[in-house]
């Protein structure tokens, strides 16, 4: 898959995710890095990038034995802007879909 | 690869790309972070580290979302070329001695890496310019290039330093003791085969790893600091044997000291992660030596220092 397709998979089902759920880095790369076939350093500066953008947040927890744990989470714009990419998405996809499943001339 | 290591590489390339600290820390903390949750998961350490990118790749991957720190170049820098082109006419018109006069140039470079940011090893990047300095203020004023090209060896020892494997600290004495050797036995007896004490720096070369280092680094790129250190000490001791060798051979110890410009342009090579080669960082070191080289062979030392005009010049005109 061309790489630049890929990370923008990868910054709306990040956002998705984070949406649902706080996350750790390697909680959104245990979920996506299979069926995307990505790796961190694919997943990592999208979540850098949309933390930049102000679309997500990162709550710190203390962790008893190591540094405080960082989980990520969509902002309230963060949100807003996932309903923008899913419904860029979905009229992606449709268009697609129909390309593929044209009849032949 | 332990998490430690990892972190202090990835620490090592960040700051290479020049990112801001904030930036540095998140990013250490967002890997550590990682890697710990890994281990609780039941991943090993060293088995969880190496599915990850290098660090070298990681740094890179943040070039277009995280802000780099700004540099904005020293006044001094800025007029070192000119500074040194002054001082370079003083000294030859007023005492006349336009060699070794033209070490004043070296202040450009020099005046670059001092207020450059240029990573965590200043002193080793300014170790060449500084060997060049003592080799001729003593070869000149004291009449001894024979001796004074010992000092070349303090630039590998430098790329030892703090080096923790056994081979690396035995190395590291190797480089400081003999040379001292070598100068102690050519001021008390001199011999024409003092030089025979220097060769076990040549196997210590090997046994450090240095020369396999070499061929990884070719064959692979260059994404590790250590493979990039070594190929540096290979560089360096390879040119230092080729110019002893010169220099025993046909004596000319003058002007073929000039192969000691390749290493600090090699050390930029390897520092410079830009894909375009930045030739305004070679022009000191390639002016020092045409000058010397058309200087020597041409008989031409009163206009080949024209050749150093060619730094600010590079300078300009990729400025502009």
């Amino acid at each position: 898959m061309n790489s630049q397709f890929k990370r923008g998979v990868v910054e709306l089902c990040v956002l998705k995710l984070l949406t649902k759920q706080r996350l750790s880095t390697y909680g959104v790369l245990e979920r996506l890095s299979k069926p995307l076939d990505v790796n961190e350093n694919t997943v990592y500066p999208v979540i850098r990038r949309l933390l930049a953008d102000g679309y997500l947040d990162v709550e710190k927890k203390e962790n008893p034995v190591g540094a405080p744990r960082k989980y990520f989470f969509a902002t309230t714009s963060g949100q807003e802007y996932l309903s923008t990419l899913q419904q860029d998405w979905i009229e992606f996809t449709k268009a697609v879909d129909e390309i593929l499943g044209g009849q032949d001339e | 690869m332990n998490k430690q290591d990892f972190l202090e590489e990835l620490r090592e390339a960040l700051n290479d790309y020049a990112y801001e600290a904030a930036v540095i820390t998140d990013v250490l903390e967002d890997h550590q972070n990682l890697i710990e949750e890994a281990v609780e998961r039941g991943f090993s350490e060293s088995d969880y580290i190496s599915t990850l990118s290098t660090p070298k790749q990681i740094a890179k991957s943040l070039k277009n979302v995280e802000k780099r720190r700004e540099e904005k170049d020293h006044k001094l820098l800025k007029l070192s070329p000119f500074l040194a082109i002054i001082a370079f006419f003083l000294i030859g018109f007023g005492t006349g001695a336009w060699h070794p006069g033209w070490l004043v140039f070296l202040v450009i470079p020099i005046a670059g890496v001092l207020f450059k940011d240029v990573g965590e090893s200043k002193l080793l990047v300014l170790s060449p310019f500084f060997s060049i300095i003592v080799f001729f203020l003593i070869g000149h004023y004291i009449g001894r290039y024979d001796l004074s090209f010992l000092v070349f060896f303090s630039i590998p020892a430098l790329g030892l330093v703090g080096k923790k494997r056994l081979i690396d600290r035995i190395s590291l004495i190797g480089f400081i003791v003999l040379p001292l050797t070598y100068l102690a036995i050519q001021l008390t007896n001199p011999t024409p085969f003092g030089w025979i004490v220097l060769t076990p720096l040549i196997v210590l070369s090997f046994l450090s790893g240095a020369i396999q280092i070499r061929v990884d680094f070719l064959s692979k790129g260059r994404e590790d600091f250590g493979r990039r250190l070594g190929f540096l000490i290979a560089t360096a001791t390879s040119l230092l044997i080729v110019y002893i060798v010169i220099g025993l051979l046909t004596n000319a110890w003058h002007p073929w000291w000039v192969l000691v410009m390749i290493l600090p342009m090699v050390m930029i090579y390897l520092i410079d992660d830009n894909e375009r080669l930045n030739f305004v960082a070679y022009t000191p070191f390639i002016a020092v030596m045409l000058f010397f080289l058309v200087g020597h062979y041409f008989n031409l030392y009163q206009l080949s220092w024209l050749f150093f005009l060619m730094i600010p010049i590079v300078g300009v005109l990729k400025e502009s």
